[in-house]
């Protein structure tokens, strides 16, 4: 660390990328060590415009002896290598999701972490929305009784009929695809909430308008405990204006109904957690937390805020999605897609 | 002057940001730019003056429909805002960024020379380039409301606080000068980070604008807190347009003008509703704002 600041590199200049490098760039605590970027455009771009030192190659970041922590924003098929390089160099690591396209290369990273004594996580950003957050501890205080189903569903409109679909997320060779773009989101919301011990059945996929990828995925997962629920992840869907998540949770004395805006509960009796009998809302929660900066939201904010209080020898973040949760959604994904190309 | 009561857009183009079936609805009722037009004209014997439109994909036929049916009226000051982020999101998903840069940039025409530059593989994408750049997208984004009295000309807030994040004041301070000095409006800045973006505004220089930001008695959306949100508004240089008054309805509209009357740094107010009565009783709570 250079002094009491926190040396962060980020690799990928994307749409992502840059969302992180804004708000890495207003933390107090953090430095930024540089960007690491294949295109000679958006190079040349955030050289001179930012004014933010840019590497070609990511050993040339990783020789920075003021580096302390990666941000990796770079399409899914490229983070195996990149992570692994990281944590080899004994960097701490932030990598978005999903982490890699296998589970078993999931596992072996979040070894690696721990083997040396890393930061890590992934940007499951949902985790850091409130009513998310708000909806995991309801299942633990048993408001909503003995659980038997929930669903998890992520509808966008990312790729559409008639455009050319040239972005790494329509090629299936760069980790395109709705299950890794917006299933993992699904898949790890279900993580979040009830944990592993679960068993993947009814994986249903099709590339419809993309031609390339999957872009509508839904499969069951049936945990241990005896309930079971769906996930769906839908990038086609021409209604949606931008990405929305649903997550709907039924138990035997109440139901809820959550989005990262809103949260609707009911409750069979009033058993003294806060909520009356009938449907009510959860204002608080959908009010949010305070934070310290906003762009496309708080959360991203509280997620990356969250790895840098790590990073410094802070607590970590009891929501944030460590390697080892991420290889929970890792396995889930690699089955599914298993069963869509047929083998 | 600033209009003391604004009327926003989302409820238009059903942006509820709360509750998905409520934008279901709106954008059902106001399919036909007329039921847009009937809630103007509401607004307008209402008391309302002022009018703010993003440039998104509906903005044309709205400003098309106060162009032929506005008439003899008091002018309805226009509160334009831009970019139309969602088109340029959707571009990055299509083509990634280097696609997008490069669709831009030949769109733009951003001189041939831009466009050559970058073609060439961005040898000579340098700063400078940025704020041509910046110009003509403002340009393109603005040609919807030729005619119309556009009053300020406000910056999305993601856009806003991106380069704030990124510590780009004087390509804000570049875009407040470019609105001033070559359009004739008030440059004007929607913001969810209001202290951050007052003070780097008033670093970097900038001697006029407004700010339009969220502002409420608890707190909701105000970032760092509601304690930085009251400090900056007694300290600031710039007029502040609040937003968002009535936290999504957590507070209601008499309590909203309350606490908004505390600041005389606030001189105006946007607000969305698309029921007459609604818009006639905030109107009613908000006399007097701006006017301290």
């Amino acid at each position: 660390m250079t002094g009491e600041k926190v040396g962060v590199g980020i690799v990928g200049f994307g749409r992502m990328g840059i969302t992180h490098l804004s708000i890495l760039n207003s933390h107090p605590q953090v430095e930024i060590v540089g960007v690491v970027e294949e295109a000679k455009l958006l190079r040349t771009f955030g050289g001179s415009a930012l004014g933010v030192r840019m590497y070609e190659s990511l050993d040339a970041l990783l020789d920075n002896p003021e580096l302390d922590a990666v941000v990796i924003a770079t399409p899914p098929k490229s983070h195996d290598m990149i992570v692994r390089r990281c944590l080899d160099a004994r960097k701490n690591v932030f990598c978005e999701k999903p982490l890699t396209e296998s589970g078993v290369a999931d596992a072996e990273l979040a070894q690696l972490a721990y083997d040396n004594g890393l930061v890590n996580q992934v940007g499951y950003v949902y985790r850091a929305v409130s009513t998310i957050r708000r909806a995991r501890e309801i299942v633990e205080l048993g408001v909503l009784g003995s659980i038997y189903g929930f669903s998890s569903t992520i509808r966008a409109s990312t790729v559409r009929s008639g455009q050319t679909n040239e972005s790494w997320r329509s090629a299936a060779g760069l980790g395109g695809g709705c299950l890794l773009e917006l299933g993992s989101h699904a898949i790890d919301l279900s993580v979040y909430l009830f944990g592993s011990g679960h068993t993947l059945s009814d994986v249903h996929g099709r590339s419809v308008v993309s031609g390339h990828v999957d872009d509508f995925v839904s499969l069951r997962l049936a945990y241990d405990l005896g309930f079971s629920g769906y996930v769906t992840a839908d990038w086609m869907d021409v209604s949606a204006r931008k990405a929305s998540l649903s997550l709907e949770v039924w138990g035997h004395m109440g139901r809820m109904i959550v989005n990262p805006h809103e949260m609707k509960i009911f409750v069979e009796k009033d058993e003294g957690h806060g909520f009356p009998r009938g449907w009510s809302s959860d204002t608080v929660a959908a009010h949010g937390e305070p934070g310290r900066f906003y762009l496309r939201g708080s959360e991203f904010t509280r997620q990356l805020d969250a790895f840098v209080t790590a990073c410094s020898g802070g607590a970590t973040c009891p929501h944030a999605c460590d390697f080892r949760d991420a290889a929970v959604t890792g396995n889930v994904i690699s089955e599914a897609r298993s069963v869509l190309s047929g083998h | 002057m600033l209009d003391s009561v604004i009327l926003g857009d989302n409820q238009f183009f059903g942006i509820n940001h709360r509750s998905p079936d409520a934008a279901r609805q709106q954008e059902e009722r106001f399919r036909s730019v007329g039921a847009i037009g009937g809630v103007l004209s509401d607004a307008y014997e209402c008391g309302v003056r002022g009018f703010m439109l993003n440039t998104n994909s509906r903005a044309g036929e709205v400003c098309d429909w106060i162009r032929d049916n506005w008439g003899t009226r008091d002018p309805l000051g226009i509160y334009a805002s831009l970019p139309y982020a969602h088109k340029y999101a959707s571009m990055m998903n299509e083509m990634g960024a280097v696609g997008t840069f490069r669709e831009l940039a030949k769109r733009m025409g951003g001189g041939k020379g831009l466009a050559t530059a970058i073609g060439r593989g961005g040898r000579f994408l340098v700063a400078k380039d940025a704020v041509p750049l910046m110009r003509s997208l403002v340009d393109a984004e603005m040609s919807v409301f030729r005619g119309l009295p556009v009053r300020v000309i406000f910056l999305q807030n993601i856009v806003t606080d991106l380069l704030a994040g990124l510590g780009l004041w004087d390509m804000l301070c570049e875009y407040g000068r470019y609105v001033s000095d070559s359009l004739g409006c008030v440059p004007g800045f929607v913001t969810m980070n209001y202290p951050m973006v007052s003070q780097g505004l008033t670093q970097a220089g900038l001697d006029r604008g407004v700010i339009c930001t969220n502002l409420n008695p608890v707190g909701f959306n105000m970032f760092p807190s509601q304690e930085a949100y009251e400090e900056t508004l007694n300290s600031s240089r710039f007029d502040v347009m609040a937003m968002s008054i009535m936290a999504s309805g957590a507070v209601s509209p008499t309590d909203a003008a309350k606490y908004l009357r505390q600041f005389p740094r606030v001189k105006s107010v946007v607000f969305g509703a698309s029921k007459r009565a609604h818009i006639a009783e905030t109107v009613e709570c908000l006399r007097g704002i701006g006017q301290v």
